[in-house]
């Protein structure tokens, strides 16, 4: 499924995940830029609660991507990262 | 399914493949260790993480499989699975009623005995509807299949065609959708385009006007500048075709081509090629474009312009009122310079540059505007050069060296020879040593 940046966060993480799960990687490519810049403008926020949490997953999606580790980054975007919304502001945004 | 905290798997998944399949047994025997290697105990679930890569979700395996499976339609009386994993995805599908085949690819024994020796595989492994096969008896891809992406990334050499393959075969649908979705901006490029397509030449007219003949076709990888003195000293023999790409480090070197071929919409990626070109060296080379080219270099050229079309949907209706040839496109211009070279009547073409990878971590050849230098490593995207030696790629140029193999095969009265070794090995050709 291709993402665009009005659906939920834990829609776009679950379908970038299932991308990167099917090596789908065309889809999981242009699923992850639209994830990372989503991700990157809420660490812009000054107000971001658990900042330590969201940068320390950020980093370690990135360099999954980056090796090809593609179960890897989707268990980050599946699992990780909406722990970490649900840690942070109490449900996914 | 279960999984162990140890090795001891391996005896039973042994057993059952010394019985049933006691050659490939024999194969996996003599299997390596993978560079690096671990399991993982600290997850949800364990997993084995090989040369930095997870084999499965370490979260939740069988919802893992089950999409994976989902690749296979319901109803499909056989499959093929690209990769092991953990062997959840064989058991997924093996419980479908109407599955009566199975085969399942391994696509590297260093990694397959590993996952025998920390995984369970026994329930598939024992089941009558199963063939084990290693990837490098499967030459092409069987459907309905469903793959194992971490098992296509460790693939191991032997492997490299059929991982590429599979890969490409996952990618075509969102391939075809990005193209779907650029549809408005083709229509828009081509009607911009339609006073050009109407006046000028048909690439037909070049269509088996030199029957019998050698042609070479310059592509614009970092080996083409080995091949200099060699086409200093054969200019005006034979017939060259050159990638759009190539021709300002051509034209830089004293080579002039007979025909430049081009077909990117893009301005900023494809003027750069033809601008600066002294007018008087263009006016001697024919343009062969496809009319999503951007107008800028149809304006710009000095030349004669051909038309061609490619089978695409998107030349339906203006091939229809201006009919020109067609030539086989894949996303690559190389492609369409091949598929031209044989048109004209090739028996023998001689690709130079044709290098699918970045040998000595180089993009293109030295002189083109688009030239860069790669720093990535092989570890990522890698295709197997001429020595038998991995050379880093990327996933696009991966893609376009399996379509020009098919290619290729389709043509098998055509001697199609590679002029470097230092580049992607393509299945089909030989190599000429060109010095």
């Amino acid at each position: 499924m291709m993402i665009d940046k009005d659906i939920p966060y834990t829609r776009m993480l679950k379908a970038t995940a299932d991308a990167f799960r099917l090596g789908m990687e065309g889809l999981a490519s242009e699923n992850f830029i639209k994830v990372i810049d989503l991700l990157a403008s809420l660490v812009l926020d000054p107000a971001l609660p658990n900042r330590e949490g969201i940068n320390s997953i950020l980093g370690e999606l990135l360099d999954a991507q980056s090796r090809k580790d593609y179960f890897h980054a989707a268990d980050l975007l599946e699992y990780e990262l909406p722990r970490w919304f649900v840690d942070s502001y109490g449900g996914a945004k | 399914m279960k999984n162990a905290a140890h090795s001891s798997c391996i005896s039973t998944n042994g057993a059952i493949i010394q019985q049933r399949w006691p050659a490939l047994f024999d194969s996996l025997i003599k299997a390596g260790e993978p560079r690096e290697f671990f399991f993982s105990l600290h997850t949800p679930q364990s997993t084995l993480v090989i040369n930095g890569i997870h084999l499965s979700s370490a979260y939740d395996q069988v919802s893992e499989a089950e999409l994976q499976a989902s690749l296979v339609p319901g109803g499909s009386r056989c499959a093929w699975i690209y990769g092991i994993g953990t062997g959840q995805v064989s058991c997924v599908l093996l419980r479908r009623q109407e599955m009566e085949k199975m085969v399942v690819v391994i696509m590297n024994p260093d990694v397959a005995v590993q996952s025998f020796r920390y995984f369970d595989h026994a329930e598939w492994l024992s089941d009558s509807r199963v063939e084990l096969s290693l990837a490098e008896n499967e030459k092409d891809v069987n459907y309905p299949f469903a793959a194992i992406p971490s098992c296509l990334q460790l693939a191991c050499n032997s492997a490299a065609r059929l991982r590429d393959l599979v890969f490409l075969e996952l990618a075509t649908p969102f391939i075809q959708s990005a193209h779907q979705a650029k549809n408005g901006e083709t229509a828009h490029r081509i009607r911009e385009n339609m006073s050009y397509i109407q006046s000028d030449g048909d690439v037909a007219e070049l269509f088996g006007t030199r029957s019998g003949e050698t042609i070479v076709v310059a592509a614009a990888g970092p080996t083409l500048v080995s091949h200099y003195p060699w086409l200093m000293e054969k200019k005006g023999n034979q017939i060259l075709i050159a990638v759009d790409a190539a021709l300002k480090p051509l034209v830089t070197a004293g080579i002039i081509p007979d025909v430049v071929v081009t077909i990117d919409a893009h301005r900023e990626g494809v003027l750069p090629f033809f601008e600066g070109i002294d007018h008087a060296l263009g006016a001697s080379i024919q343009l062969v474009y496809f009319p999503i080219v951007h107008g800028d270099v149809l304006h710009l050229w000095p030349g004669r312009r051909l038309t061609a079309y490619s089978h695409s949907d998107v030349y339906k209706s203006v091939s229809q009122a201006n009919p020109k040839g067609i030539l086989f496109s894949s996303g690559s211009v190389l492609h369409s310079a091949l598929d031209l070279a044989v048109k004209i009547g090739a028996s023998k073409v001689i690709l130079l540059g044709a290098d699918f990878s970045f040998p000595d971590g180089k993009t293109h050849v030295a002189g083109s505007p688009v030239s860069r230098e790669k720093q990535e490593g092989i570890t990522h995207h890698w295709v197997l050069n001429g020595h038998g030696k991995r050379v880093a790629t990327s996933a696009n140029l991966r893609w376009y060296l399996r379509d020009l193999e098919k290619y290729i095969a389709r043509y098998p009265h055509i001697h199609v020879i590679n002029g470097s070794r230092e580049g992607a090995r393509i299945e089909g050709t030989s190599y000429l040593e060109i010095k």
